[in-house]
């Protein structure tokens, strides 16, 4: 019996051995850390069957040698091995961290200590990578295009050391573009969001050549740089793809699904890219036909177009169904001043209402004003799928004149405004404290606005409630008994805890306010106030974004008591703060 | 009668001279003894040369009548300065003392019964040029002439004396400085008659060197057995530091001088020790000089030497100073091989099936023309003639043969060293040794690993003597290792050079490849990129003490490599049709110059659905010391119907990438179709995106070798650059259904809108568009996109 026992146990003494170990492979164990081969790894340390005889066996020493290096770029530095004839045991020794980052030759352009997941964060290659384009975006943001930039990482005491070559801060000097196939230069002047002689910076150069291709004008375009001493010059060089451009999708957005998506657009109607767009649009909830066209006739001021545009439409929501047709022509202009991207446009649209179901006009023809104004900073378009830093805003005005197709005269006006803050300036930010405001009114001329709001058409009507204002209450659940409101302010905060948890989730806190009116200019007493917690996971197809709220009302009062005060649950996709 | 009378007068005469001589002798005694300092001047001025100046301060002599006939003549002089020009002779001496006992009637019993020489100051004496013909003795003749003076100091009537000389400095006439101090003693006689003595020199060294001799001379040894002069010799300088016991014993017809004690030797970084024993018998006909020596630290970088035993014979040639015929050595040295230690042993008795012995003997022997050697020969003269033999080793696993030649001449004051090699060692199974290197965990590095064959290195021929005076010597290497697959055959001509030190060897090495086929790793493109070179940017150490780290063998390679045809280095690797050909010329300098290029001969790359033709290209290796890889070349890529070509400038970290095709498109158009296999107009938007983020990318350099080749090489799906990092993501499809990602940070992508090919013109889109109320739009939309 006695022999039998001894006789398993020798069975089993390797597999109790080097149970506790992790094998690398067949003959390589690790004893002690974590490590994980890639599969050239794997065949460059391990060998492999697949190969011809140079590279089935790996000498030990060889595989040591190896591992070591592996090992060092993941931050073990002092790495131990031992081998028992044919087999290999590491042990990985304790991780480095690194402690400090210095900076030289950065002419005090880099900050380093808000550089943030470097210090305390093990010394791999791939943290060398992370500070080196940390450097590399920092500098070429801030005047800087052709410097050099060396990274190293000190063993011995867990230190970071960026040198950077002292080159003169530059500005933008010569432009010159290749590949426009006759398109007029001046075209890029509504695309452009930096002048000649500005400080260089990259992500300004970056943003023109997103607005090139977002447009559609271009298949390809970037920009290359020359830099002669303190001017760097620039080279857009471009690719201008077939002017037309069909499209047929089927998809899902965040409101509606499925939905089809059928579009036609010429994006070169003539040498200033001059455009038109035709899209049929086909959802359970709404369906639409559009034509628009962006047309730059105005020699000597090639921001300025004239645009075209006609809108049918088939709404159905759960409040109300229209039918809805818009044709207009506006004066746009976009132009960028003080890091600041301006998109306006305004003119006349004559509209044809029909409300089908809910309050609101029926068969109705009238004709108003449009103007819409969208401003943001460059920061916040250029990492606008981010949210991390940066504003927005946007004014419109709309307003129908009693006496042109209209029985009365009314306006809404509506002013939103987004800021971020990156709390503390950090990179990648820690803290991103969102704000926003909204403001709606409706203003009526010859009489008060309540008084004919049955007839108001759906857009001079206000709903709030839901993912794009307060979060607590459902979506345009706040409808004022179906009629809308004439008044309403909002103000919004959401504080985000960015790049601490893994797989890019974000925890968000959020904290609504607002007021409303059921007469124009005026705000009822009641306060809805949202509080509530949320996950935005930043996916590579979006951002999937989910918020538990519960709405309260304060001062509550005989308007509010159909409103639920409740824990509202969403879960949104691509929808921001 | 007559002659009586003349006889007479003779007698007078010679009377009246002896008592005018005896009166002359008795007036001029008379006159020294009243005015001794009137006589000297007189003697002075008319008698001694000009340039000879002799002063004292005290004289007393006095002479005593003890009894019958006997006297004691006594005497002291104070302050006595002798002073010459030349030779240059300044001795100030504080105090003689004698007393000599005199006997007129027997002059042989004159006893100086005691004499002191005192001298506190530095005395001086400058020598003059050696004689021209010097008096041409043997080394034997000089000491037994040596020995003889010893030995008639037996008569030397002197029964005390104290000879004290604080420092006396002696200068040649080339003008070199040495400084001695004396003192002999006897206090009293004894039987044994006894000489005690000390003698200090002081070298004229930097640092200075001093000889400190402290022994005693038995003058009533000479004529026995017993050691007749007994002498402790301390000497510090040179390096050197020892303390040997010297005996020297007269012998009937020969002298025999024996020497033991420890010497040591420091100098920078050698230290030695030494206990050697050593005999010296010199007779009439030779010398016999036989040499034991423990020895501790001999430098070697491999070798230890633990002892040397030696023997010397030495012929003599009565009348004159060394024979022509050549003295006869002969030096055994056992040479420990240390560098096998007990974990290196049994590897290596397994691998050679051998036993390896603790050391091996080298013999050393020879013949020295010691004539030759000291003199200033007029016609070029045989100094020495030794050969150095190590006894061979034979196994399994190798065979080793060393043997050395010096033949030393002399021309005047020139040597002219002629020393040769023989040695060879072969390594009779590559694989054996590969076990046992593995075994001592060093690295023979895969894919070599696999081969077998054989090694040899032989080093035979003349050594020669480079820049000062460093010894090289020639090294031929031949190389004929094989697998079934792989092959490996050079051969190597090399010099390697030793300093005085052995603690630095240059190595030159001229490597011809006939034949080098080794198969590259089976690696995947994109499988990941190996992290098993160190990262350059992680100092283990400061750079300085990186620097100063000490090594015990520095080495030094100057190198010159060379393929023998073109193309003779053969890569095998799965993606290479047939092979990666490459042709090698390079050459570099112990400062780690380089010159030379390596060029691959055209080839093809195929690598999933594409073939790639490298029809040149070319790296130059002039300056990789400064880590600049300056690289040309062409591929060549059939897609569709163009024939598009790759140029390459630039360096191999940071190329310049140009592309041409045949029939000519446009620069965007061809990366088009390297791309996606279509004209640009082709494209869809998500693909014309990528080829304008790939122009993009490749215009600022962020695409490197390998990229350009995968990319060229595979058919991309998406590709996203970020030019504010320098970042690029591509997917690449490498099969119908699997899809794999090179370059990182999908994430960082700015772009608004992001795609993923689902076919030709169908694509998932995910796109992001601000309404007209600035709020944010969010699509999945699966598109599909024509344009015209």
């Amino acid at each position: 019996m006695w022999t039998v026992s001894l006789f398993l146990a020798s069975l089993f003494y390797p597999l109790i051995v080097f149970s506790a170990d992790k094998a690398l492979c067949d003959h390589i164990f690790l004893k002690e850390g974590s490590l994980r081969l890639n599969e050239n790894e794997r065949i460059l340390v391990c060998g492999t069957s697949k190969a011809g005889e140079g590279w089935r066996h790996i000498p030990l020493p060889q595989s040591q040698w190896e591992l070591n290096n592996i090992l060092q770029s993941q931050g073990y530095f002092k790495p131990r091995f031992e081998r028992d004839i044919d087999r290999l045991f590491v042990w990985s020794g304790p991780r480095s961290e690194a402690n400090t980052l210095q900076v030289q030759g950065d002419q005090h352009f880099l900050r380093p200590e808000k550089k943030r997941k470097i210090l305390g964060y093990p010394l791999t290659s791939e943290k060398l990578n992370e500070v080196r384009r940390w450097a590399e975006q920092d500098l070429r943001s801030q005047g800087f295009a052709c410097h050099k930039i060396q990274v190293e990482a000190h063993a011995w005491d867990a230190s970071l050391h960026v040198d950077v070559e002292p080159l003169p801060r530059q500005r933008i000097g010569a432009l010159s573009y290749t590949g426009l196939e006759g398109l007029h230069v001046d075209t890029f002047l509504r695309y452009r969001a930096f002048e000649p002689g500005d400080i260089y910076d990259i992500r300004e150069t970056r943003l023109t050549t997103e607005r090139l291709l977002a447009d559609g004008l271009f298949q390809s375009a970037y920009y290359v740089t020359d830099c002669q001493g303190d001017q760097v010059n620039l080279e857009l060089r471009a690719s201008v793809g077939r002017p037309r451009i069909f499209q047929f999708g089927i998809g899902a957005s965040t409101e509606e699904f499925p939905f089809t998506d059928i579009s036609f657009r010429n994006a070169r109607l003539d040498h200033r890219a001059s455009s038109f767009a035709a899209r049929l649009y086909a959802s359970n909830i709404r369906q639409s036909l559009d034509f628009r066209s962006e047309l730059y006739w105005f020699i000597g001021y090639p921001q300025l177009y004239f645009g075209p545009r006609f809108r049918t439409e088939r709404q159905s929501e759960n409040a109300y169904e229209a039918l809805l047709s818009k044709a207009g022509a506006d004066i746009g202009l976009s132009w960028d001043r003080w890091n600041i991207r301006f998109q306006g446009r305004f003119g006349p649209t004559l509209n044809y209402a029909n409300t089908v179901r809910g309050f609101g006009p029926a068969n109705a023809t009238y004709t108003s004003l449009e103007g819409n104004l969208n401003f943001q900073n460059h920061v916040y378009e250029l990492f606008f799928r981010d949210q991390y830093e940066g504003w927005s805003g946007n004014l419109q005005v709309i307003g129908n004149r009693r006496g042109l197709g209209s029985e009365f005269s009314v306006d809404r006006y509506d002013l939103n405004f987004k800021y971020l803050w990156n709390l503390g300036a950090y990179s990648p930010p820690l803290l991103v404290l969102g704000t926003r405001f909204q403001g709606s009114m409706v203003l009526a001329r010859e009489q008060e606005a309540q008084n004919i709001r049955d007839a108001l058409p759906l857009e001079y009507r206000i709903f709030y409630g839901g993912d794009d204002n307060l979060r607590g209450f459902a979506r345009k659940s706040l409808n004022n008994r179906g009629l809308g409101y004439l008044t309403a302010v909002y103000l919004g905060f959401e504080l985000r805890l960015v790049e601490q948890l893994p797989h890019r989730l974000q925890p968000l806190l959020l904290w609504d306010l607002g007021r409303m009116g059921d007469q124009a200019r005026a705000l009822d007493p009641p306060v809805f106030i949202s509080e509530g917690v949320g996950l935005r996971w930043a996916t590579i197809f979006g951002s999937l974004r989910g918020s538990i709220a519960r709405g309260r009302i304060w001062s509550g009062d005989q308007s509010t008591q159909d409103y639920a005060q409740q824990w509202i649950y969403f879960l949104s996709y691509g929808q921001e703060f | 009668m007559k002659l009586w009378s003349a006889l007479k007068k003779t007698l007078k005469f010679i009377l009246v001279s002896l008592i005018l001589i005896l009166s002359a002798v008795l007036t001029a005694g008379v006159h020294l003894w009243h005015h001794p300092k009137e006589t000297w001047q007189f003697v002075e001025s008319h008698f001694l040369p000009p340039d000879l100046k002799i002063t004292w301060k005290g004289l007393k002599v006095d002479l005593q009548h003890l009894q019958g006939w006997k006297w004691s003549f006594t005497g002291q002089i104070l302050h006595l300065h002798i002073q010459k020009k030349s030779p240059n002779l300044n001795l100030p001496v504080d105090e003689i003392q004698w007393d000599l006992l005199l006997q007129p009637r027997e002059p042989q019993k004159w006893i100086l019964r005691r004499i002191v020489l005192k001298s506190t100051k530095t005395l001086r004496f400058q020598g003059g040029p050696p004689p021209q013909e010097p008096v041409e003795q043997s080394p034997f003749e000089r000491l037994q002439g040596f020995v003889a003076l010893l030995r008639k100091s037996q008569n030397l009537k002197i029964n005390r004396f104290e000879v004290d000389v604080r420092e006396f400095i002696f200068t040649n006439f080339k003008g070199r400085r040495t400084l001695f101090s004396a003192r002999l003693l006897r206090s009293r006689k004894t039987p044994e008659d006894v000489i005690d003595f000390v003698v200090g020199i002081l070298f004229p060294t930097t640092p200075q060197s001093q000889m400190t001799t402290v022994g005693s001379l038995h003058l009533s040894h000479f004529n026995d057995k017993k050691p007749f002069l007994k002498a402790h010799v301390d000497l510090l300088g040179w390096g050197l530091r020892t303390r040997q016991s010297i005996l020297f014993q007269a012998e009937p017809k020969s002298t025999l001088i024996t020497s033991t004690g420890l010497v040591s030797f420091k100098k920078r970084k050698i230290s030695i020790r030494a206990t050697p024993t050593l005999t010296l018998k010199v007779s009439p006909q030779k010398a016999d000089l036989r040499l034991q020596a423990q020895l501790q630290g001999i430098p070697g970088a491999i070798l230890k030497v633990p002892s040397l035993r030696a023997q010397a014979q030495i012929p003599f040639s009565t009348g004159t100073l060394w024979s022509e015929r050549p003295a006869v050595f002969f030096v055994s040295v056992p040479v420990g091989l240390y560098f096998i230690d007990k974990n290196m042993k049994a590897p290596l008795e397994k691998s050679c099936a051998c036993k390896i012995p603790e050391e091996i003997q080298m013999n050393i022997n020879g013949q020295l023309w010691v004539q030759h050697l000291l003199s200033r020969p007029r016609r070029e003269q045989q100094v020495l003639a030794s050969q150095l033999r190590v006894k061979s080793v034979q196994n399994r696993l190798f065979s080793i043969q060393l043997g050395a030649h010096l033949d030393i001449y002399k021309l005047a004051d020139e040597f002219l060293f002629e020393p040769s090699i023989r040695s060879r060692l072969q390594v009779h199974s590559f694989r054996g040794l590969r076990n046992y290197l593995d075994a001592r965990n060093l690295l023979i590095p895969a894919p070599l690993s696999a081969l077998d064959g054989t090694l040899d290195f032989k080093a035979e021929g003349p050594v020669q003597s480079g820049e000062q005076a460093v010894p090289q010597f020639p090294l031929r290497t031949q190389v004929r290792l094989g697998s079934p697959t792989q092959t490996v055959n050079l051969d190597a001509e090399s010099v390697l050079r030793f300093d005085q030190s052995a603690e630095f060897a240059d190595l030159r090495v001229k490597v011809n490849l006939h034949d080098l086929q080794l198969e590259l790793p089976p690696l995947n493109p994109v499988g990941g990129r190996p992290r098993v070179t160190p990262d350059a940017r992680v100092l283990k150490k400061p750079r300085a003490l990186a620097r100063s780290k000490k090594r015990r063998l520095r080495m030094a390679f100057d190198f010159e490599v060379r393929t023998t045809k073109p193309g003779a280095i053969r890569l095998l690797s799965k993606y290479a049709k047939p092979y990666v050909p490459l042709s090698l010329s390079m050459s570099a300098n112990e400062r780690k110059e380089t010159t030379g290029f390596l060029q691959t001969e055209p080839f093809s790359i195929e690598y999933l659905r594409r073939l790639v033709h490298v029809e040149a290209w070319r790296m130059s290796l002039d300056e990789t010391d400064k880590r600049i890889l300056p690289v040309e070349g062409r591929f060549r890529i059939d897609q569709a119907d163009y024939k598009i070509y790759v140029h390459f400038g630039g360096t191999l970290q940071n190329p310049n990438v140009s592309l041409t095709s045949v029939p000519y498109l446009p620069q965007d158009q061809i990366i088009s179709v390297l791309l996606y296999g279509r004209t640009a107009d082709q494209l869809v938007a998500a693909e014309a995106e990528a080829a304008g983020s790939f122009a993009a990318a490749m215009a600022d350099r962020a695409i490197g070798f390998f990229g350009l080749w995968a990319f060229a090489a595979t058919p991309i799906q998406s590709f996203s650059y970020n030019p504010i990092t320098k970042v690029y993501a591509a997917t690449i499809m490498i099969t119908d259904d699997f899809t794999a990602r090179i370059g990182t940070n999908w994430e960082e992508t700015t772009r608004v809108e992001l795609r993923k090919r689902v076919s030709r013109r169908w694509m998932l889109t995910a796109s992001w568009t601000p309404d007209e109320e600035g709020d944010l739009e969010e699509k999945l939309v699966l598109q599909w996109e024509k344009r015209f």
